[in-house]
This record gives C-alpha cells, sequence and structure tokens, in this order.
C-alpha cells in the first residue's frame, strides 16, 4: 500500500495555520489516528509493556521487569505451547503454500471445468471461522466420530489427532491466502519472457523453474507467510480440540491464563507478547520479502492470463476436487450430518435423521436466540464503526499528504496480523487499568468492549475493501468540486460516497459477517452474563452437545447470510434508485 | 492578477520547480510549454492550491493564496480549472455537473447560468446526459462549461486537448481563441505543444527543467528563439555547424565546408566572441528550392545521403560542410545528387557551438 504524492483534493502538505485555520484532511487524519490508536496501537502497546512491566496496567507497577519472559523456558506447558504453535504455523505454511500455489497455477494455466468452482471455494474457506472448520474435523475424525464410527475408517483418527494431522487441517484452512495471493501473481502473463528462455534451448519444465517460479516468488513467499501469521494466532483450532485431544498452543495458554482462579493477566500478557513478537517477526519477514524480491516486470505487452486447453485437465480438476472436498465439505459435510442426526447409529447401520437438534436450539432454556441477538446487534455496532473508521483512513490514506499517513498505513497492515486473542488481552489491559476506572471508562465488563474489539478486528477487512474502492477514483474528481468551492464534508457527501457506496457497503457487510462469529474477542471479553453466539457454539461443543453445536452453527450462519444478502438487496435498490439512469439510445448516438 | 514569485516545489529530493517567477496581468492568456517533467502541472496544482509550495509566494489580485505562511484551500480561491482526463463525475448528469459550483445561487439562477453556459459550449442538448453518454469532445465542453460556471478569478487548464484526435484538437484551437476571448478571464493553460500553444496565447512560457527558459508573445518567441533548446522546441530541426564566424558588412558570415554562409545576428544573449564556430538553427519552413531560393541571400548546397519516401514528399538526408541534416522536399531526389537550396539569413537562430 504506498501513498500517492499527487493525488490531494487539497493543499497537500500541511502549513502553520496562522490565517487559515487547520487543514480539514488533517482534522480527518487526525480522529483516524486517534481511533486507530484506541482500538489497536494502544492494547497493542498495552501487551508488550505489560510483558516488561508486569501490572502496570492492572494493579499498579510491582517490579519492573522482564524476569517473567523467562518463564517460557521454565514452564514445561509454556514451552510446548510455543513448540507446538511454531511446528503448526511452520508446516501449515509450507503445507498450505504449496497447495495454494499449485492450485493457483493449475487454474490460471490450464482451462479446467473446476476454476469458478475453486474461487468459489476459496473465499469461503477463507471467511468460514476457523472453529466451525476445526469442530467438523473433531466431528470427523474423532474416536466416536462420522469417519471412525459410522465409516469404519479407523486409521483417520490417529492420522488427523497428531501435530503434523492438525497441521494439515490448519493447511486446508488457510490455503486459500496462498492461492490468492499467487492468484494476483498470475493475472498477468508475459509470453515473451517465456518464448525467450524456450528459444535459448530451456525445456518446458526448466522454464518453469528458471523464469515462471522465480517470478512468481514474491507472491509465493506472501502467501506462506500470510499463512503463518493466520495460524499462529489462530484461536478455533485449539479451543474446539479442548475437550477431544490435548494440543496447547500459545492462543490456547492465553485463554487458560484468564479462565483460571485466580485469574493471571500477567501470564496472559507474557504468552501475548510472544505470540505479537513471533507475529512481527512475520510481518518485517513478509515487507523484507516484497521489498527485495519486486520485479516490475509488467511492460505494456503484458495481457491478461488465459488459461490453455491442455490433455492432464481432468488431472488438475481432480485435483481441485480432492482438495476441496477435504477442506470443505468433510468438515461442513459432518457437522451438517451430526447436526440431522442424534449422534448414534443404529443396529443396522443406518443413522438415524433427526431435526431435534435444531428444535432444541430455539427452546426457551437454550438462550441460543438471545446469544444470536446479542452477537448480531454487537456485530451490527462494530461493522458501523469499523465501515466509518476505514472509510476516513482509507481516505486520508488516499487523497491528502496528511503528516501521519506512514503511522496510519502501518497500524492498518499490522492489524492485519494482530489476532483476537491478542487484541482481547491487551483491551483487558487498557479497559481494565485502575486509570480509566478512575475516570469512571473501565469498559471490562461491559457489551460495549466488545462493539470496540470487534471494530479492531473488522478493520483491516473493511479498510482493504475502501483501499481497493479509493483506487478507482481519481482524485481529479474531488480536486475538480475543490475548484467548484466544495469543502470536504460536500465533497465527500457529493463525490466520494456516492462512487464508493457499493464498497462501504460491501465493507460493513464483511465487518459485520467476520465479528458475528469472533470467537477469540468473544470468549475473551464477554461480560459474565452476556450470552453471545461464538461462546454459545463452543460451550455447547465443549459439553459434548455436538448435535446442538453444529445446529446453532447452521442457523446463525443462516440467519447471517440471509441478513446480509437482504441488506445488500436493499441497498442496491436503493442505490439503483438514486442514480441517473443510462439511456442506451443516447449512449448509442453519443 | 497572478503573482508568484520565487517559487520552489522539491518533490524527492529534486527541484520540479526552482525560484520561479511569473507576472500575470488580468485578461491575459499566457500559455505554458515545455516537455515532460519540466514542472508545468507541478506549477498549475501549486497555482490552485492542490500542491504546497516549499518555498515562495502565489498571490491573486493582491491576496496571498500560498506561501510558507499560508494555504488557503482549493475550494476558496476563486480560481477552476479543465482537467486533462476532464473529471467529470459519472454519476451526476451534465447539468448537474455544470452548475455544482452554483450551489450559492437559487435555483432559477443556477438553471439559467448553467443554460447560458451550455449554450456557450455549443452542448445545450446535452444536459440531460450522463458522461458516459458523450464523446471525447463533447465531455471536454462539459468541462470547460463547469470551469466557467464559478466565474473563476483565474482559469486553468492542463493540457485539455491531448486526449482528442488531431481534427478535433485543431478545431478546438480555434474555439479556444474564440472561448477566450468572449470570457475575457485570465487563463494560464499547460500544454507542451508550441503550435497549440501560440494558436491562442498572448503570451508564451517555455520552461526547462523547473524554471522558465524564455517567455514573450508567440511571434517573438517563434521567430527569435533564445536557446537552441527553445529554438528545438520551437521547431528548427536543421543545425548547420559553421566555422570561422566573423562580422560581414550587414551582419555575420561562416563557413559550411567551403561555402559561405550568411547570418543576420547571434541569438538573444548569445555572444559571438571568441566563438570558433556557431550553430546555425533552421525552422524547415524557411528553406526554399528551385527558383524561389534566388530571391535570398543564403544560398547552400548539399549532397544528398540518403532519400525516404514519407507518403507525397521525400525526407532527403544532406551532407554540408561537416553537417548533416534532414528535410522535407516535395520531389525526388537520387543519392549522391547535389541539391541546392536558400534561405533568408533573418530566419536563422544563431547559437555559439
Amino acid at each position: 500500500m504506498s501513498i500517492a504524492t499527487d493525488r490531494s483534493a487539497s493543499p497537500a502538505r500541511q502549513r502553520p495555520a496562522s490565517f487559515a485555520g487547520p487543514k480539514a484532511e488533517t482534522v480527518l487524519g487526525s480522529f483516524v489516528v486517534i481511533a486507530l490508536v484506541v482500538l489497536i496501537l494502544a492494547p497493542l502497546g498495552a501487551v508488550l509493556l505489560q510483558a516488561f512491566m508486569p501490572g502496570a496496567l492492572t494493579a499498579g507497577i510491582r517490579t519492573a521487569t522482564p524476569a517473567g519472559l523467562f518463564d517460557i523456558l521454565n514452564r514445561p506447558l509454556w514451552a510446548q505451547a510455543l513448540m507446538n504453535s511454531l511446528k503448526l504455523s511452520l508446516f501449515a505454511a509450507v503445507l498450505g503454500g504449496a497447495i495454494g500455489t499449485s492450485l493457483a497455477f493449475l487454474r490460471h494455466r490450464i482451462r479446467m471445468l473446476t476454476a469458478g468452482l475453486i474461487d468459489l471455494s476459496a473465499w469461503l474457506i477463507l471467511i468460514l471461522p476457523s472453529f466451525v472448520i476445526a469442530q467438523g474435523w473433531m466431528l470427523f475424525a474423532g474416536r466416536a466420530g462420522i469417519a471412525n464410527q459410522w465409516l469404519g475408517l479407523s486409521f483417520v483418527t490417529d492420522a488427523v489427532f497428531n501435530p503434523y494431522g492438525l497441521a494439515v487441517v490448519m493447511s486446508l484452512k488457510a490455503f486459500p491466502l496462498a492461492y490468492l495471493a499467487v492468484s494476483a501473481g498470475l493475472q498477468w502473463r508475459l509470453d515473451d519472457l517465456g518464448h525467450a528462455a524456450s528459444l535459448s534451448g530451456a525445456a518446458p519444465a526448466r522454464v518453469f523453474r528458471t523464469v515462471h517460479l522465480p517470478l512468481l516468488m514474491p507472491a509465493v513467499l506472501s502467501g506462506c507467510v500470510l499463512i503463518f501469521i493466520d495460524v499462529v494466532g489462530d484461536f478455533g483450532l485449539p479451543a474446539a480440540l479442548a475437550t477431544t485431544y490435548r494440543f496447547p498452543t500459545l492462543t490456547y495458554a492465553i485463554y487458560v491464563a484468564i479462565n483460571q482462579s485466580p485469574i493471571r493477566f500477567d501470564q496472559a500478557g507474557i504468552l501475548a507478547f510472544y505470540v505479537t513478537v513471533l507475529l512481527l517477526l512475520a510481518v518485517y519477514l513478509y515487507f523484507h520479502l516484497i521489498r527485495r524480491r519486486r520485479f516490475d516486470f509488467l511492460t505494456a505487452r503484458a495481457r491478461q492470463s488465459e488459461p490453455s486447453r491442455s490433455a492432464l485437465g481432468w488431472l488438475a480438476d481432480l485435483y481441485a476436487v480432492a482438495i476441496m472436498g477435504l477442506a470443505l465439505l468433510v468438515p461442513l459435510g459432518a457437522s451438517l450430518v451430526v447436526s440431522l442426526s442424534d449422534g448414534n447409529m443404529a443396529a443396522d447401520g443406518s443413522v438415524r435423521w433427526t431435526l431435534a437438534n435444531y428444535q432444541a436450539v430455539f427452546e426457551d432454556t437454550s438462550r441460543f436466540a438471545e446469544a444470536l441477538g446479542n452477537s448480531l446487534a454487537i456485530a451490527a455496532g462494530s461493522a458501523a464503526c469499523a465501515a466509518v473508521t476505514a472509510f476516513m483512513a482509507a481516505y486520508v490514506l488516499t487523497f491528502s499528504n496528511f503528516g501521519l499517513n506512514r503511522l496510519i498505513d502501518l497500524t492498518c497492515t499490522l492489524s492485519l496480523a494482530v489476532p483476537g486473542v491478542v487484541l482481547g488481552i491487551g483491551y483487558i489491559f487498557i479497559w481494565n487499568s485502575p486509570f480509566l476506572d478512575g475516570l469512571g471508562l473501565s469498559l471490562y465488563g461491559h457489551p460495549a468492549i466488545l462493539i470496540l474489539a470487534g471494530t479492531a478486528g473488522a478493520i483491516p477487512f473493511a479498510i482493504r475493501i475502501m483501499l481497493g474502492a479509493f483506487a478507482q477514483l481519481p482524485a481529479n474528481m474531488l480536486n475538480a468540486a475543490a475548484m467548484n468551492g466544495a469543502g470536504l464534508l460536500r465533497r465527500l457527501a457529493t463525490i466520494v460516497i456516492p462512487l464508493t457506496a457499493i464498497a462501504l457497503i460491501s465493507a460493513t457487510l464483511a465487518a459485520f459477517g467476520s465479528a458475528v462469529f469472533d470467537l477469540a474477542i468473544n470468549s475473551i471479553l464477554r461480560p459474565p452474563r452476556l450470552s453471545v453466539l461464538p461462546v454459545y457454539v463452543n460451550r455447547a461443543f465443549e459439553q459434548g452437545e455436538f448435535g446442538v453445536s453444529t445446529a446453532a452453527t447452521f442457523v446463525a450462519g443462516g440467519v447471517t447470510v440471509a441478513i446480509i444478502l437482504v441488506l445488500k438487496a436493499v441497498s442496491a435498490q436503493a442505490l439503483a434508485f438514486g442514480r441517473p439512469r443510462t439511456n442506451t439510445r443516447e449512449e448509442n448516438h453519443a | 492578477m497572478l503573482e508568484v514569485s520565487g517559487l520552489t516545489r522539491r518533490i524527492g529530493g529534486n527541484n520540479v520547480l526552482a525560484d520561479l517567477s511569473i507576472s500575470q496581468p488580468r485578461g491575459e492568456v499566457a500559455c505554458i510549454v515545455g516537455p515532460s517533467g519540466c514542472g508545468k502541472s507541478t506549477l498549475l496544482r501549486l497555482v490552485a492550491g492542490l500542491d504546497a509550495p516549499d518555498a515562495g509566494e502565489i498571490r491573486i489580485d493582491g491576496e496571498v493564496m500560498s506561501s510558507e505562511r499560508r494555504m488557503v484551500p482549493t475550494h476558496r480561491r476563486s480560481i477552476n480549472m479543465v482537467f486533462q482526463d476532464y473529471a467529470l463525475w459519472p454519476h451526476m448528469r451534465v447539468g448537474n455537473i455544470v452548475g455544482y459550483g452554483l450551489a450559492h445561487l437559487n435555483r432559477a439562477d443556477r438553471e439559467k447560468r448553467v443554460s447560458d453556459l451550455l449554450r456557450l459550449m455549443r452542448i445545450e442538448a446535452l444536459g440531460d446526459r450522463l458522461p458516459s453518454q458523450l464523446s471525447g469532445g463533447q465531455q471536454q465542453r462539459v468541462a470547460i462549461a463547469r470551469a466557467l460556471a464559478t466565474s473563476p478569478r483565474i482559469l486553468l487548464l492542463d493540457e485539455p486537448l491531448s486526449n482528442l484526435d488531431v481534427q478535433l484538437r485543431t478545431e478546438m484551437r480555434l474555439e479556444f481563441a474564440d472561448l477566450f476571448r468572449k470570457v475575457e478571464t485570465t487563463v494560464l493553460y499547460v500544454t507542451h505543444d508550441p503550435l497549440e500553444a501560440s494558436s491562442f496565447a498572448d503570451r508564451l512560457i517555455v520552461m526547462r527543467k523547473g524554471q522558465i527558459e524564455q517567455q514573450g508573445d508567440p511571434q517573438t518567441l517563434f521567430s527569435a528563439p533564445s536557446s537552441e533548446w527553445v529554438a528545438m522546441l520551437a521547431g528548427y530541426d536543421i543545425r548547420l555547424t559553421l566555422e570561422n564566424p566573423r562580422p560581414d558588412q550587414d551582419g555575420f558570415i561562416g563557413n559550411a565546408g567551403d561555402q559561405a554562409v550568411r547570418f543576420g545576428a547571434m541569438a538573444e544573449g548569445q555572444p559571438l566572441a571568441e566563438a570558433k564556430s556557431v550553430l546555425l538553427m533552421l525552422h524547415p519552413t524557411s528553406l526554399r528550392f528551385g527558383d524561389e531560393r534566388e530571391k535570398l541571400d543564403n544560398r547552400v548546397s548539399g549532397t544528398v545521403v540518403s532519400t525516404l519516401y514519407e507518403g507525397r514528399q521525400w525526407r532527403v538526408s544532406l551532407k554540408v560542410g561537416e553537417s548533416r541534416f534532414s528535410i522535407l522536399v516535395p520531389f525526388r531526389c537520387s543519392v549522391g545528387e547535389v541539391l541546392a537550396f536558400g534561405f533568408s539569413s533573418r530566419d536563422a537562430a544563431a547559437f555559439p557551438a
């Protein structure tokens, strides 16, 4: 993400305002910085501060010493958690990177019947909460799971429930990150580079190895690092595993630290510090790779990639179906089967199908409706705040040379890598601190903290959508409005919002969808008596009520998708109503 | 009146504008000419308030718009601009686009003003159309109408003809000349094409590397370029090196091989003293062939080195003394043939070689 120096709808750099008063963009930028500090930087800073100064933000400074950091060497559980997290992430980065790269290469180079399906599935896998996928795998591969009990595939349990099996599960969840990164790199095709190698005597394999692969390496490595970041911070898998298989990770150790008695925020802070350090190292590596391995090989002769016909196309389709089947059908299918059955097999080997699980979630005593209602309301608040913040941040980044743009840019990029667990711990440190308590601003234990954390969690997606939309908007359109006397608010209201409304709606709905199912933030920050959906689903799963848990997931997922579709349709109608109609006949004349 | 003094703008350590000063009286049409990267668009953005200078000052009608201490926001400068890409808002109809800057008027006045402008730009039938329903030329007229709507103190135009085809560009030059006469506003027009600029400019300002190379009315600038670089920009493509330059009865004389060539004077500010050789630059239209050359004070012969047919005329590469240059002639020549041409010594621009 770079800031163009000539994209400005107003004076490019701030001057001492002895006559003219503060520039509107500066005010807007300052507001964005404050929002990002409150939502992301302060909690992250609190985690780092707490690691070096335990108790600094909770009960007064006890000892300003980082001695606690070395506990990771002394506590076997922590050391194990660190090793498990590293092992899981590194293996998933390599395997997920290989799956994503191979699928992307096949998809863009060979004409495949499943091309559309791959794209759709990649996005679906990406947006599905990891705990839903992980629960599906538990239900499929557990000792009492479908594979073992119903299909008689007893080897599946041992194959999945080991560090490498779990890494494969995580690879299948995270490979779309590599698929999308590599697909972006494959969108343009430069035949001349390959032809030059062929004319120099290189066989197709050598052309691939020496020309295509090196050019793709930045995208491949980016995909691998993104998978590593995603898996290190993942909370869904360890949460789903909790009752089935002992495999402590850093994120789950954090969760345990704040759910034991007495609560150990200091320990959670140290563990969160390690997660943060791992992620910052990965982010640094990511930027290092991007910078060192950047090839400006696009020329005017580049053309859009067109897949070519191949006799082995069927093999590529088979591979894609196998991957999609494992990544999507197995976990979701297992969850669906469990939600529609009573969980037992009859003597004749048949499954007893029932809607009892779905009826159970709607019983008054289940509190499902309450949990769903609360989560939808919290997600709506988070989505609105995230969309507004992302809109303003993207505007300032794209159309102004505000002095703190680099900070905004860096924070928005960093926020992609900050997992919900770390954010949650940071929120506890900030919003439970004696200082804010003294000001009457202690939000820990109040539902508002879930909205704030949900906003922070949704900003990374929302800002990327808005930056994409703003990149399509020529700065001269805003400059022209300014020339005609329009101040910032009028420019936003009459030019920017009408032209980016679709992206703004998409950003809001994407933020809404991701906030409803955020297990990590809800598990850590939920007020004691507030029922929220992800915790409801996870608790039912932990208590062995697999049918109810999966039924609740499908009902909540269905309701959320329905709300998104309805809102999308309504807003599309509203936009169409407000937009001038194009007269095709006149257009033809013109 | 626009006054720019000591304007400096640095981007990435480079001086895009370096201590530039311009004074433009009210009502003047000034064209800034120069190649890509010379700083002409940056100057326009600074005047518009879309960018802030690192040093210097911009005043409009005596009021400071940009300086070290003050930046008046773009929307409060009472100036307007026609952008290179027109920047028409795709979600608005033409009438709304043109009337955008007239929000302070009541509806009737606004509609009348919009209607007048559409008539002025001869697009009165297009008021209900969207930009996507307009041709390139129509879009440009809408952009001009919008810029004129606010009665700006200064009208800025940033290469407005660059997106049009050759024929339309020629037609629009005439229209601009007519329009600028009618609206009587101060115009600052940026282009890289000196011929386009000379069609309607009261003054040409030639920019190079962030500084003014030469300025003056188009006739002066085209007939007396003050530097080799301006001469090239003005189309003086023929370069003839003369050895041993010396004063002659009506001017100067120098040798191209064994031929004596006269020239009127050195270009303004260029010294002849101690120059061992002189570069004579000529515009192709100054050359005469056949009987016509007999009336001129310079008659030069060169050997044809190569020829190339370029549709109705031939490009001939000539060798005169040690100089080689190409000219266009309406007749066929053979390689090795001697071609004679003439030119007036007053049409030549001379610079120390």
